[in-house]
């Protein structure tokens, strides 16, 4: 599975200004409801579902990264997008550090197959120092589909 | 005498098979969401409480056991195959730990609804 085939283009953000892990969550959210991706009106159920699976353990898998998710009725198909944060975000990650890098997802329920397939791309890429170091310093949403894009032309990871 | 050489010969070749703790354990993943974050983690979390190092194969791939965007890199659906090795002092405790993970399908066989 490429970036290209669950990355909502008009969802990335490269510029987030939520400083805590509920606000970051609600404002990746509120992307995808502008990108068309879900309904205003499933918006508080999708929010409310990440941060309880954020209790069950945080997705900041280390390296700066998070991986908010979950499995919502509402969606056809996975759909995700990409947050960049300047300063970071406090969110309990399992190395402490805090997170700069997020991507975030929602599934349809009984597809974990696309939701495995959609981990393994993000975690294959950003084995790359050069990528994640890349999408880090992104300032645009041009300069993040780019890099999403040589991402999937196979030119950072193996 | 000629006897005594001969059984001296065979106790040095046995005493050399010895000591080496490489040990490879098939594993299936049994647990119907697959290897995703909360396993993963899991899995570095008990790999990581040992010295030897512990790895997962699939088809030729290799990944660290300690190291959580590795493991998701396998992306292991319900029902794969895959060779755990470990290597070092401690590797027969880290197999059992592991293969025991495994066992009882990251404890996600029944009830509750995860992601």
């Amino acid at each position: 599975m490429k970036f290209a085939d669950f990355i909502s283009i008009n969802a990335i953000r490269a510029d987030l200004s939520a400083d805590d892990k509920e606000s970051v969550i609600s404002e990746l959210v509120q992307s995808l409801l502008d990108a068309g991706e879900v309904s205003a009106a499933d918006k508080d159920a999708i929010i409310a579902a990440i941060l309880k699976r954020e209790e069950l353990g945080s997705t900041g898998i280390g390296r700066g990264v998070a991986v908010p998710h979950t499995k919502h009725a509402s969606v056809q198909k996975l759909v995700g997008t990409v947050g960049v944060s300047t300063d970071g975000v406090d969110f309990n990650s399992l190395d402490g550090e805090k997170v700069q890098l997020f991507f975030l997802l929602v599934s349809p329920p009984e597809r974990p197959g696309d939701h495995l397939r959609a981990l393994e791309n993000i975690s294959r890429q950003l084995r790359d120092d050069t990528f994640c170091r890349f999408l880090k310093q992104s300032r645009s949403t041009d300069d993040i589909q780019q890099l999403l894009d040589e991402a999937d032309n196979n030119q950072f990871a193996s | 005498m000629r006897l005594t050489t001969i059984s001296l010969l065979l106790d040095m070749g046995e005493a050399t098979a010895m000591n080496a703790e490489n040990l490879q354990r098939t594993v299936v993943v049994r647990n119907p969401q697959g290897l995703h974050l909360r396993p993963a983690d899991m899995l570095v979390k008990q790999a990581s409480r040992y010295a030897c190092s512990v790895h997962l194969g699939r088809d030729g791939q290799m990944a660290d056991c300690k190291s959580i965007l590795s493991i998701l890199t396998l992306g292991a659906a319900q029902g794969t195959e895959l060779q755990l090795t470990a290597e070092g002092s401690d590797a027969a405790q880290a197999i059992q730990a592991i293969v025991e993970l495994f066992e009882h399908g990251f404890f996600e066989l029944e009830g509750t609804d995860s992601n």
